[in-house]
């Protein structure tokens, strides 16, 4: 409710101001002045990325979450973006219905891990094509969109007045979408595109062709800074109020801002420190912080992968009741991925789930992250938890997902359940099944591979390539193998030209030797009791000596150099650019953000500093 | 029946090999061709490179240290390359090429050999590892290519790849920025992004171009205030904005008589996928839809090339072990085979295609078949690439043997050498991307790097194209 009367106020803002030039900045925009602003190294303009995209589409639009309550599309919809196969109906082809939201976009290669990032992103023909087909579908959308329209009831209108109407509204929209006024010269191009759209037939062609050039301009697919160059200061460019708004709401909401930022935009309330910082913590208690949140974390943790694990039927088909080989069936194995379809998506939704859970409504911090074994599992990750978990009292979460598997398409739907995981089995984000599974081959786990993903995501520290012949003496992955998966994988990796990297690579990865390649917990390996212990130094000193996984995890949660990297981690997600670790913009942040501090309170004081608030004169022409 | 029977039959051709004739689509073509012979381009990469002695022909007991060359037409199949016997009935097209190495990829090690290969096997250049993703340092060929000879109203290029769930294929194309292009591999996907555009033309589809025509003016108004970081980004975009606008414009026009049917959603193995994709190039050659193509074939699964009974795991399982195990090197050969196989079918595809101009569209095409690696091994030593087609520039039908004398000390297994290096390498590849675009008439004379040094001191140029092919 409060949203909604948010976004009345500002509509009636946007329409006293649409004819307002671009530059009207008032002295309020003015930045407080600061000593010595540090922002981010200069960087071409962030594009949207593909969840960006959507969600603001969304929120544009002011359509529902859940693509199954979108209203349907209006019959143009049909002639500005055929259905696939139309034309060749020659061969009476049936029509291929396109997803109504998301829109489905090529990935991003991305930066550090990251999508968003500034020199992660190319534009390539296939890209350009689907941002003109999604704005073609989209497009229609307005005719149905609850918030379109400046005004009431418009397919009851004259021509006319749909006439009036439509031009106030695909202006208002333009705002709206470009999230700022517009100039005049801006203006005065989309009215000529109106007009000479109207001319040419319906007012509704000329609403959805409109709106579709509204979205494939540059002012909404890229988040265009030029920033307020009358108040540099020492190369640094203190952003308007309206970039801003989109910095804050790209970074917390992966969307566009909602009427309040623009309202403080507007009113040059996002210029000191404390306006964006409570703007900032006004928006994390919004749920779509939430699945930003999440969001970071997913692709800190590399687990947005999840989905293209492969562990194989005939060494962990028996967990879940079936022969190790498939029977005899032409058309392939269709149990195992019944089995492992909803697997995947279930370690998905509890990576999710314990990510949220732990930052918005526990104890919010890093260590809780790296520690707390409380979670939730599903009848279809029961197997993997074994006997000792516990359930908790407390709500289950129903959980949708799509399969695309040719066996056994369709929508499934996971009920988790709050659980107590044993403690001296898991212990945070490094003992979540998918974390786990992604660092293992289709038998065996990989601890080279898990001990690298932990020093490099969670350390920053990178190791240089192995040198020509270590790739080949790898241990292979069969289920005879000899000996244990530590013992062959020292074995391949003891040769003084091995050792210089493996000393350090090795120890984090043993240590999570208890788990096999899904996640579950072993005692023994091959018949041998695992050994999970070692000792390894990071690059800053800090040596850590452990027993096993969830030891080494506890002592990760103290880790200064740990905590440093985290930090590195939000910056640059924040900032969209490749921040070194070195940067004098981080040593604030990294100070403040000791072990008790919550991880909302470092999001705060990320877009309260420099990085978040400048950008670099660098490009200015 | 097939899909590309079904797309052959539409043709009115009789099956896979029908001769070529003037009907359907030849009319197409001939109002569509402007005056300058049509070429086409597609590059095929693999995973874990090629058993070289599986792979390699000694006809008459040739050597190894001298140059020679063989005519393939004259070859018996006993004396043919066992791994590229598939390829044995369209030997008059082919150039075997023995004697190059990816060379400067031994020299530029600061990552994974597998990206360091796929990077510099089609850009010719270094790879960036200084992030967390691999990046390459130019354009990949196709790119470059497609730069040249791609109609600015059509796709320049097709990226596609065919996946399995163990490992997916890997990129081939790289923009000039270095990051790579997006890939598709769903046959049924590249089929609406091929044939979609082409759907009965109405009114709103065409003043879809108007739409585009505003946002190209936001774009423009935009440019001149940007730095030129900022400049660049979006004039990429800008760029393909404007020729999407073409494209729209020509794609609504396309005047094929007739399409291939849409593949089938999720056709669940890697030949169906292989042999829809050879149909979709087929007839995205036939239309002009495009011409140029990359297609990386992800790794296929042991059960298709009969080894299923012994590891599902080629990389760890096979690939690894070619100079340590028989049995590995026979099942490497194999999965050779089984991709010559694929590779001799989609010549047969384009044979069967007439060209509009007399010929099929094999005639016009230029196929370049390399891989990451030289071999599973992650050797980089004995790279092995085949050239089919292209005889409007190469003289095809022929075996040619380097040897090699270049200044490069490439690593090789104890079994080759004790000190686990060769004292010479092949020539560098960057030689066969250069003779690649010349016959796609390009007047350049180096893609990628331009020289190295080896690892005593000499240089080692990279520029010009391979010898004795033309």
């Amino acid at each position: 409710m409060q949203q909604r009367r948010n976004l009345k106020l500002a509509l009636s803002l946007w329409m006293t101001f649409a004819l307002s030039p671009m530059g009207c900045s008032s002295d309020a925009n003015k930045p407080a002045p600061t000593a010595h602003p540090t922002p981010a190294p200069e960087a071409a303009f962030i594009a949207l990325t593909p969840t960006e995209y959507n969600n603001t589409i969304r929120d544009l639009l002011g359509m529902p979450n859940d693509p199954s309550e979108w209203p349907d599309a209006p019959p143009i919809a049909a002639q500005l973006l055929p259905k696939q196969g139309e034309k060749s109906g020659i061969f009476g082809i049936e029509s291929v219905e396109p997803t109504v939201w998301p829109w489905s976009f090529p990935d991003e290669m991305g930066l550090d891990g990251f999508e968003g990032m500034a020199d992660g992103q190319a534009s390539s023909p296939y890209s350009v094509e689907e941002l003109q087909k999604a704005a073609a579908h989209f497009a229609s959308f307005a005719l149905v969109s609850p918030t379109f329209f400046t005004c009431d009831d418009w397919p009851a209108m004259s021509g006319a007045e749909q006439a009036t109407c439509g031009g106030s509204s695909v202006e208002r929209f333009a705002q709206q979408a470009w999230r700022r006024p517009l100039s005049d010269d801006e203006l005065g191009r989309l009215q000529t595109f109106w007009e000479s759209a109207l001319q040419e037939g319906t007012t509704e062609e000329a609403v959805v062709l409109t709106v579709a050039g509204i979205l494939q301009a540059p002012a909404f697919l890229f988040r265009i800074e030029h920033g307020d160059a009358e108040n540099m200061q020492g190369g640094a460019i203190p952003l308007t109020g309206w970039e801003m708004a989109s910095r804050l709401s790209y970074f917390l909401w992966d969307s566009m801002p909602d009427a309040a930022l623009f309202e403080a935009a507007q009113d040059g309330e996002l210029s000191t420190v404390d306006q964006v910082k409570a703007q900032a913590e006004r928006m994390l208690d919004d749920p779509r912080a939430r699945a930003a949140v999440v969001d970071f974390h997913e692709q800190w943790l590399g687990t947005t992968a999840i989905q293209g694990i492969s562990p194989v039927r005939r060494v962990y088909g028996p967990l879940y009741g079936l022969d190790p080989t498939p029977p005899l069936d032409t058309t392939g194995d269709g149990e195992w991925p019944s089995v492992l379809g909803p697997v995947r998506h279930s370690m998905q939704a509890e990576t999710q789930l314990f990510i949220e859970r732990t930052v918005f409504d526990g104890n919010g911090t890093l260590k809780a992250l790296l520690t707390d074994n409380h979670g939730y599992m599903s009848s279809f990750t029961q197997p993997l938890y074994g006997d000792k978990a516990t359930l908790l009292p407390g709500p289950t979460v129903n959980w949708k997902y799509g399969l695309v598997s040719s066996s056994i398409g369709g929508q499934g739907q996971l009920t988790l359940y709050p659980t107590e995981f044993p403690a001296d089995q898991r212990a945070g984000v490094l003992t979540l099944p998918s974390v786990l599974a992604l660092g293992a081959y289709a038998v065996h786990p990989a601890p080279v591979i898990r001990g690298k993903h932990i020093l490099e995501r969670l350390a920053c520290q990178t190791f240089g390539a192995p040198p020509p012949e270590a790739e080949a003496s790898a241990p292979p992955d069969t289920e005879d193998a000899e000996a244990t998966n530590r013992q062959r994988t020292e074995m391949a990796t003891s040769s003084d030209a091995c050792a210089g990297c493996h000393n350090t690579l090795n120890p984090p990865g043993f240590a999570f030797e208890h788990f096999d390649a899904m996640g579950v917990w072993r005692a023994t390996d091959n018949g041998f009791d695992v050994d999970a212990s070692g000792s390894f130094t990071l690059m800053h000193g800090e040596t850590f000596t452990f027993t096993d996984g969830v030891d080494l995890a506890h002592q990760l949660a103290e880790s200064t150099q740990v905590r440093q990297c985290y930090v590195l981690h939000w910056a640059r997600y924040a900032t969209g650019v490749h921040l070194t670790a070195d940067h004098t913009g981080l040593s604030s942040l990294q100070d403040q953000f000791q072990q008790s501090v919550p991880v909302e309170k470092l999001i705060v004081a990320i877009t309260g500093s420099d990085l978040f608030r400048y950008r670099h004169a660098g490009g200015t022409p | 029946m097939s899909h590309r029977r079904a797309f052959l039959k539409l043709l009115g051709l009789s099956g896979a090999y029908a001769a070529v004739s003037n009907v359907g689509l030849s009319r197409a073509l001939a109002a569509e061709a402007d005056q300058t012979p049509i070429q086409r381009l597609i590059l095929i990469g693999h995973c874990h490179g090629w058993p070289y002695e599986s792979w390699k022909m000694r006809p008459n007991g040739l050597g190894d240290d001298t140059p020679w060359q063989v005519d393939l037409n004259s070859l018996p199949l006993e004396a043919f390359s066992q791994a590229l016997a598939p390829l044995y009935p369209h030997r008059h097209r082919m150039l075997a090429l023995d004697g190059l190495s990816l060379a400067t990829a031994e020299l530029g090690m600061d990552g994974n050999r597998h990206d360091t290969g796929w990077i510099q096997s089609w850009t010719g250049n270094w790879a960036d590892f200084s992030h967390t993703e691999s990046l390459a340092t130019s354009a990949s060929l196709d790119q470059i290519v497609a730069a040249h000879i791609a109609r600015s109203d059509r796709l320049p290029s097709l990226e596609i790849s065919i996946d399995d769930v163990r490992e997916s294929g890997r990129p081939i194309a790289y923009a000039p920025s270095g990051l790579r292009l997006p890939v598709q591999n769903a046959p049924d996907l590249v089929w609406q992004r091929l044939f979609g555009p082409s759907l009965n033309p109405n009114p709103l589809v065409q003043r879809q171009r108007g739409v585009l025509d505003f946002a190209q003016a936001e774009y423009a108004a935009l440019s001149p205030k940007l730095g030129t970081l900022q400049r660049n980004k979006l004039d990429s975009h800008f760029a393909l904005l404007h020729s999407l606008r073409d494209r729209l414009e020509g794609m609504a026009t396309l005047s094929c008589e007739t399409f291939p049917e849409p593949p089938a959603k999720d056709l669940p193995t890697y030949e169906q996928r292989f042999d829809a994709f050879s149909e979709l190039i087929g007839a995205a050659f036939s239309c002009d839809i495009t011409r140029v193509v990359s297609l990386s074939l992800g790794e296929m699964p042991t059960t298709d090339f009969g080894w299923d009974h012994y590891t599902d795991d080629v990389h760890k399982g096979l690939a690894h072990d070619i100079y340590n195990n028989a049995d590995k090197h026979q099942a490497m050969t194999d999965y050779l085979i089984k991709h010559a196989g694929q590779v001799a079918r989609l010549v047969t595809t384009l044979e069967s295609l007439p060209d509009g101009q007399g010929g099929s569209l094999m005639d016009s095409t230029l196929i370049v078949w390399g891989s990451e690696l030289a071999d599973g091994w992650h050797g980089y030593r004995h790279y092995n690439p085949v050239i089919l087609g292209g005889s409007w520039h190469f003289q095809t039908g022929r075996y040619i043997h380097w040897p090699h004398q270049t200044p490069i000390q490439m690593l090789v297994p104890a079994s080759v050498n004790p000190m686990g290096y060769s004292q010479f390498s092949g020539l560098p590849h960057q030689h066969l991307l250069v003779s690649t675009a010349q016959a796609m008439g390009l007047s350049i004379d180096q893609v990628g790097i331009e020289h190295v040094q080896g690892q005593r001191g000499d240089r080692v140029e990279c520029t010009g194209p391979l010898p004795d092919l033309t």
